[in-house]
């Protein structure tokens, strides 16, 4: 022990200074992290900030560990000095692993002891959700200074060892299926670090301490391998020759890897089999022979969408490729977008066409919108300019009929109907729902044209919309509100907006949303919610809770993430309906009350919430 | 032989294929001076590399303070003092600090005697070794290596990069603390004048076996030469000729013998050589 005192004593003495330093950096780093949990307005727990420290800075701190306790010892060649002492190798490395270990789990430790006394002031923490944390972030600072210990062992080689390491992960990640965030040791660091609150993570347990095993055992190997020459020799500075040497494999491996990259040589997506109707860009997958006929006449009308909205919007390029696959288990006005990875595979919707209830016309809008979003590379879907991607498939498809705008006039009991409404399209849609967000802007889109006429409406719509030109930067040129207001009379177009909404029917009752969270047993919340028509509720209305967790970000949440409880409105009576066991205290929902009647879908509320 | 502080047996060690050690014999009794001496490769520092535990011999025995060992354990490292050939000391410690660090790795170290040999030296104990001289990096490492009272004391060419009043002023040194304490010493050198200076006895090294071992007197005694010789050179029972050179205009051979007396065969006058003709002689090829 006296031989271990000493060493550690020394370890002090040289890395002392630095260790101070260090901890003051931490805990500032440490008290940036809490200041920035208790004033960020999206904050789900305190205890963010020690997720943040423990990805980041603790990396960080390990390195620079690293450097200092073993890398800067074997290129001083002091450790021949140390040999040369009546010591044990084996107790060099004990030492060196023991001091490392002990500051960085020291650090996580303290990191957690601060944010868990600030979240606890406000926060229902427990015993069993700390210790997973505490678990979770020991086992990880573990693995990282075996790995991190090992590395510096190897000497001048570490540095491209690291990189080689850092291709291979994002290879891995990029070019495979493999999930590099969810495996082992950063699977423990995921955001799964600090949200999950009851199931231990036994699997990525298991990876991290096997990795720390491994690379102990190579550090060891290493260290100990030829009485030590082996690392001795490898702490040597890299001689011209194999600097030059790592770069010819550096840049070999970056070749490489453009050529191999799998998705270079995929082909572009299409569908297989005879039962496809094929246009210009465009293949409609109908199954059954059946269902051929509705393939075609939507095949058809989907290709002229698409030339109109070509011509109209003065695109150069044609849409790219569009792929619409009959889904028969959708509900009539249900679609799905599916995403597909390679930039020649276009565009792919899934949609029960078959249906005799689908509303062809309300697809191809739906479809010249994802379109669109397409062809301007995303712009399209900025939410200033999502209105008029809107509007403008709403024109093409629908023509001189305008479609009723009966959900909108149901918006403009809640909303004044002005263009700065039109701005904050997700935000209608989150509240009030997509039929209604879209109701809404096709509403405005058609007060424009009769307002200023449809050339300007194009000119307008081509401008907002336009597909990105290269080397501008995207965000140069006017914003879209100067946009509109160089295109139209802003007061004229809303009074006729207004106006037009006022005189539509909205076909929906009259109806009021209440949602209450009660507590259950332990941390478990229940969602008690009702809605209150002014008379009976109508006979064919159904209520339904939408729901779905939030994570630790504010965004847009789509349609297909909410969860659905469908209850019969009639049958919903005076103490409304329960969900049970979805979530407990400190979750973030997003909450919606939807109305279903023969007009559409309407949100009567929608709130973002953290459960109490 | 019990008493013997260092011997090894038949010691090899190869890197590779290089034959650093082959079946090494040498003995270091209690109380010696013993200067090891061989050309720069011969096998000296790998030979302490072993004595001290630093590196494991591949085959052979080797027995410090009596005791067989492989892989010297601490508790016989903690009764050798040792001065490596470089010292790669903490340059960021001050001489003082460095003295406190190692003596909490022996048992027996005592300050008085550190400091005793840091004034004798002059060394300035308040300053960072990294300033020091390469001199002055040796008497600390001395200074050191005799703090903690080792009844064995191995250097390892220990006044190589020394200019040669640091070098005399070390070996001196050396040599009044084995005569005043009784110490026993082992050092390597290349240098014959190290030798002749310091030694008791010597050990030369050739490619990894001992080529002799015993007294300075003896070694002198083992070589002789004759100068000016006409004709074939004469050959003994006993006697090995080393060298038929001619040298400056002069022909001289070498002979060597183990028994000093079977010179008297050769019928011819003999003279005696330098040490450092003798040992030259000796590992020449």
């Amino acid at each position: 022990m006296r031989r271990l005192g000493g060493l550690l004593l020394k370890e002090l003495w040289q890395h002392g200074g630095v260790l101070l330093l260090l901890a003051a950096f931490v805990a500032a780093v440490q008290g940036i992290l809490l200041l920035g949990s208790a004033v960020g307005p999206r904050t789900i727990t305190m205890l963010e900030a020690h997720a943040t420290f423990t990805r980041v800075f603790l990396p960080l701190l390990g390195i620079a560990l690293g450097h200092r306790l073993v890398v800067r010892e074997y290129h001083a060649h002091t450790q021949r000095f140390l040999e040369a002492l009546p010591l044990y190798r084996g107790e060099v490395l004990v030492t060196k692993l023991g001091l490392g270990l002990f500051v960085l789990a020291g650090a996580v430790t303290v990191s957690l002891a601060f944010a868990a006394a600030i979240a606890l002031v406000k926060e229902p923490l427990t015993w069993h959700w700390l210790t997973l944390i505490f678990v979770r972030t020991q086992v990880f600072a573990l693995t990282l200074w075996s790995v991190l210990f090992t590395m510096g062992l190897l000497g001048r080689w570490r540095i491209p060892v690291y990189l080689a390491m850092g291709l291979v992960l994002v290879f891995l990640d990029q070019g495979t299926d493999f999930e590099v965030a969810r495996f082992g040791p950063f699977g423990l660091v995921s955001e799964r670090l600090i949200l999950e609150r009851h199931a231990a993570p036994w699997a990525e347990l298991g990876t991290s301490l096997a990795i720390a095993a491994i690379a102990l055992g190579l550090g060891v190997a290493l260290a100990l391998l030829d009485e030590g020459s082996v690392a001795e020799s490898l702490a040597k500075p890299m001689s011209r020759r194999e600097r030059v040497a790592v770069g010819v494999v550096l840049c070999f491996a970056l070749i490489a890897w453009d050529v191999v990259d799998p998705k270079h040589d995929k082909a572009p997506f299409d569908f297989e089999g005879d039962a496809v109707v094929r246009r210009e860009g465009l293949a409609v997958l109908y199954l059954d022979e059946a269902n051929r006929g509705d393939a075609e006449a939507l095949a058809d009308a989907i290709a002229a969408d698409l030339a109109r909205a070509h011509d109209a919007l003065g695109y150069e390029e044609p849409f790219g490729p569009v792929h619409v696959a009959l889904r028969t288990t959708l509900e009539a006005d249900g679609y799905e977008e599916v995403e597909l990875e390679g930039e020649d595979d276009g565009l792919l919707v899934r949609a029960g066409f078959s249906d005799p209830a689908f509303d062809a016309r309300a697809f191809r809008a739906w479809v010249l919108e994802r379109a669109i979003e397409r062809a301007t590379d995303g712009r399209a879907a900025f939410e200033p300019n999502a209105w008029v991607r809107t509007g403008a498939a709403a024109l093409l498809v629908y023509g001189d009929e305008a479609p009723d705008p009966g959900l909108a006039a149901f918006w403009a009991r809640h909303r004044r109907p002005r263009y700065a409404a039109l701005e904050r399209f997700w935000r209608t849609e989150e509240r009030f729902g997509p039929e209604v967000a879209s109701a809404v802007a096709t509403s405005a889109a058609f007060a424009f044209v009769s307002v200023e006429g449809e050339p300007a409406w194009r000119a307008f719509a081509s401008e907002v919309l336009a597909p990105p030109a290269p080397g501008v930067f995207a965000m140069a040129g006017p914003s879209p509100r100067e946009r509109f207001e160089a295109a139209t009379d802003a007061a004229a177009f809303e009074a006729r907006w207004a106006a037009s909404l006022r005189t539509a029917s909205s076909g929906v009752p009259r109806a009021t949303a209440s949602l209450s969270i009660e507590p259950e047993e332990g941390l478990l919340r229940s969602v008690r919610w009702g809605v209150r028509f002014r008379g009976a509720p109508p006979p064919d209305a159904f209520c339904a809770l939408l729901h779905a967790p939030l994570g630790p970000f504010d965004e847009v949440v789509t349609p297909s993430d909410l969860s659905r409880e469908e209850v019969p409105c009639a049958e919903l009576g005076e103490a409304g309906s329960r969900l049970v066991g979805r979530y407990s205290a400190a979750d973030r929902v997003l909450l919606a009350i939807e109305l279903e009647v023969p007009a559409g879908r309407v949100r009567l509320l929608a709130e973002r919430r953290e459960l109490d | 032989m019990a008493d013997l502080l260092v011997e090894t047996r038949g010691l090899t060690k190869r890197y590779g294929k290089v034959r650093a050690l082959d079946s090494l014999d040498l003995s270091v009794g209690p109380g010696e001076v013993y200067g090891f001496l061989g050309r720069n490769g011969a096998g000296k520092s790998t030979t302490i590399r072993i004595l001290m535990g630093i590196t494991k011999p591949d085959g052979g025995v080797v027995r410090l303070f009596g005791e067989p060992v492989r892989g010297t354990p601490v508790h016989l490292r903690q009764k050798i003092g040792y001065v490596a050939q470089e010292q790669s000391f903490y340059e960021w410690m001050t001489a003082a600090r460095l003295a406190k660090f190692v003596s909490r790795f022996y048992p027996t170290w005592d300050d008085a005697t550190f400091l005793a040999q840091a004034k004798a030296q002059a060394i300035p104990l308040d300053r960072k070794v990294g300033t020091f001289s390469g001199g002055m990096k040796m008497k600390l490492a001395l200074a050191l290596a005799l703090g903690h009272r080792p009844p064995l004391l191995i250097l390892d060419e220990p006044s190589a990069g020394l200019d040669p009043v640091a070098r005399r002023e070390f070996l001196e040194r050396v040599r009044e603390d084995a005569e005043r304490t009784g110490r026993t010493t082992f050092f390597s050198t290349h240098l014959v004048d190290e030798v002749e200076l310091v030694a008791d006895r010597v050990g030369i090294l050739e490619d990894g076996r001992t080529r002799f071992e015993g007294t300075v007197e003896a070694l002198a005694a083992r070589v002789r030469q004759v100068v000016d010789l006409e004709g074939e050179p004469p050959i003994a029972p006993g006697v090995r000729l080393l060298s038929d050179r001619v040298f400056r205009g002069r022909r001289r051979c070498v002979y060597e013998a183990d028994d000093p007396a079977a010179f008297g065969a050769l019928g011819v006058p003999l003279d005696d050589l330098p040490l450092e003709e003798i040992f030259i002689e000796m590992v020449r090829r």
